[in-house]
């Protein structure tokens, strides 16, 4: 459990991070959504204990980061948006070290290092200089190195940046299995497909604010609280309009040509098949209806405006 | 009445548990193997460490060349006062990036969030540095030691201004000076963002103190009274070069018997002297950490403040 608390970050006269709030619970996947600048790095950096906030605070698991930080950094995994692994040393030898800084006892070392390098797929590379890894690999590497101690919280900072397609969707599926082994992740990205298929969560924030936080449903319809219907009938598409247009959840109804009517519908999945249910017994043959739903992508630009700090 | 008599509780001694955190259960004492590798071996696909290691062997052997050409007619002091000056450049360079050099290529942060101390951390780079110092200091103790036999043995007589064991103290002395400039160096290392501007101050600081300074003073000094005077031997006392001098047999100005120094002024008191400074360097450094914990704090960055 991830309480965040009124989290604030002052950088002399500019607030980075003004009062975030917002709680997480195991297996939640959290997409932390924003553009540059906006204030993603600054919250996920307190959070890691990285940072003294200016006020607030953040609880993990009964954990404050300001007043025990040791046990949150036990608890926690992070992986910063620009990181840099160190030269001379060998992936398991990387690993291992990290182990031993968690106090992971030596005779479980060796299992959980072979577990997170198949997790991470990077078993073949285990004797291999780190320095001597792709980009890709390497930031495999790095969230290996965050996942060495169990760690019940997962702060991945722009963890896709810098990586092809490919070694993206392998970092998603990755994401996702952590999710379902009972770990809160946090993802943040300034990209929005990145995270819109996988997080069961999101968070917009804009100029240190977070604008709307919750899973993608409900931001959206908190955003946009209608979605469009678009019913195509073979005929007579003005009548049929207003036959609807006084139901239950309508709020406005148009219709373009002689076949399709264009409902802004805000009512349950019920009212809905009222809809059609009420076409098909004035007489109009109703050929489809398509949902058109915002997706995230407009809410984000609906609600940013682009403007940074 | 009774008293319960309650069973004395063995609890570890405070110091046990510091010494296991710091050295023994350290899991920063990695970087022992790192720098090994760094600075001691071939098979790293390090061109540029290749390059260093040859220039070294060549060095190196420059060195065993000249001990066996001057076919003992070089004093092994000579060869101290060398040392002490590769002492002086290669602590510097080798150390500046201990700790700069994680800000510098972003480990850092991937250290601060584990839950390891500030202490730890500083201790186990600090032993990496001695453990290399140790090998480099090893390495020049075998021309010395071949000069001093050599020496011995083609004149018994002057000898004695090379006893072995004024030649051994020397050594431990460079090795101790060594350790506190390489605690020095962590000490600035943890200051500053770059790990060049580290090696620029603790350069600078050299030059200041060990070149400087002493040509200054010695001018105003030695013009007065001799180069023997208590005032030189007060302002120089921590001058390791000096003190290698110092420790030194010499004539008498008779030129009839040795003037031997009492290691009990020169030798013993520096190497203590420089050892503690290499803690209080360290405790210092530690402390910085804490402080730069949030390298903002730190460091403001001025032009992100100003935006
Ligand atoms: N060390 C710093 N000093 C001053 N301002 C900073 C510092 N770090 C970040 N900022 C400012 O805080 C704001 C948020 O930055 P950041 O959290 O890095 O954004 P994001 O990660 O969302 O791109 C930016 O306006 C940035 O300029
Ligand atoms: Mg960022």
């Amino acid at each position: 459990m991830l309480e965040v608390k009124n989290l604030r970050k002052e950088y002399g006269p500019l607030t980075a991070v003004k009062g975030i709030s917002f709680s997480l619970k195991p297996g939640d996947i959290f997409g932390f959504i924003g553009s540059n600048g906006a204030g993603k790095t600054t919250t996920i950096r307190m959070i890691s204990t990285l940072l003294e906030p200016t006020s607030g605070t953040a609880v993990l698991n009964g954990a404050d980061i300001i007043a025990n930080p040791m046990d949150v950094r036990r608890m926690i995994g992070y992986m910063p948006d620009f990181f840099g692994l160190y030269d001379d040393v060998k992936v398991w030898e990387y690993l291992d070290f990290f182990a031993a800084i968690y106090r992971v006892p030596s005779g479980q070392r060796h299992d959980i290092i072979t577990n997170v390098l198949e997790l991470t797929d990077l078993t073949v590379k285990k004797d291999a200089f780190v320095q001597s890894l792709s980009r890709g690999m390497q930031q495999r590497l790095c969230l290996a190195r965050c996942l060495v101690h169990d760690p019940a919280l997962l702060l991945l900072d722009e963890p896709a940046s810098g990586l092809d397609p490919r070694a993206r969707a392998d970092l998603k599926e990755l994401i996702a299995e952590l999710g379902r082994m009972g770990k809160i992740v946090i993802v943040s990205s300034h990209i929005l497909p990145e995270l819109a298929d996988f997080c069961n969560c999101v968070g917009i924030i804009e100029r240190g604010e977070l604008l709307a936080f919750g899973t993608v449903d409900d931001v959206v319809r908190g955003i946009q609280p209608t979605r469009e219907l678009e019913i195509r009938v073979l005929a007579d598409a003005p009548n049929a309009a207003r036959a609807v247009s006084a139901m239950n959840g309508v709020h406005e109804v148009r219709s373009t040509g002689e076949d399709t009517v264009r409902v802004e519908f805000s009512g349950t999945l019920e009212g809905q098949a009222d809809i059609i249910d009420k076409l098909v017994r004035d007489g109009y043959r109703v050929v489809g209806l398509r949902e058109q739903q915002a997706d995230l992508e407009d809410v984000f630009l609906r609600l940013t405006t682009g403007a940074v700090n | 009445m009774n008293r319960p008599v309650t069973p004395p509780v063995r609890t570890p001694s405070t110091f046990q548990q510091r010494f296991d955190e710091l050295i023994t259960s350290n899991p920063m004492m990695i970087e022992v193997t790192r720098f090994k590798r760094k600075f001691l071996s071939v098979s790293s696909n390090n061109t540029v460490n290749i390059a260093v290691l040859m220039l070294f062997g060549v060095v190196y052997l420059a060195i065993l060349a000249l001990v066996f050409s001057a076919n003992g007619y070089l004093q092994p002091s000579i060869l101290v006062n060398l040392q002490l000056v590769l002492v002086c450049f290669l602590v510097p360079s080798m150390f500046h990036g201990t700790i700069a050099g994680e800000r510098e290529r972003r480990s850092w942060d991937l250290l601060l969030v584990a839950p390891i101390s500030k202490a730890q951390i500083v201790v186990g780079k600090f032993f990496a540095a001695v453990a290399t110092l140790f090998v480099a200091i090893g390495a020049c103790a075998l021309p010395i030691s071949i000069a001093a036999a050599m020496y011995a043995g083609r004149n018994p007589d002057i000898a004695r201004f090379n006893p072995v064991g004024v030649v051994l103290a020397q050594q431990v002395m460079v090795f101790a000076f060594g350790v506190a400039l390489a605690a020095f160096t962590i000490l600035f290392s943890a200051r500053v963002r770059r790990g060049l501007t580290a090696l620029g101050v603790v350069f600078g600081l050299e030059t200041l103190f060990l070149v400087v300074v002493p040509i200054f003073v010695g001018l105003m000094v030695a013009g007065s009274n001799g180069p023997d005077n208590v005032l030189m031997d007060f302002t120089f006392f921590l001058h390791p070069f000096y003190t290698l001098d110092k420790m030194q047999p010499k004539w008498q100005s008779s030129y009839e018997q040795v003037q031997t120094f009492s290691p009990w002024m020169w030798g013993t008191p520096q190497i203590l002297i420089y050892l503690g400074m290499a803690v209080v360097f360290l405790q210092w450094a530690i402390a910085t950490l804490y402080y730069a914990e949030n390298d903002v704090k730190f460091i403001p960055d001025k032009k992100k403040v100003d935006a």
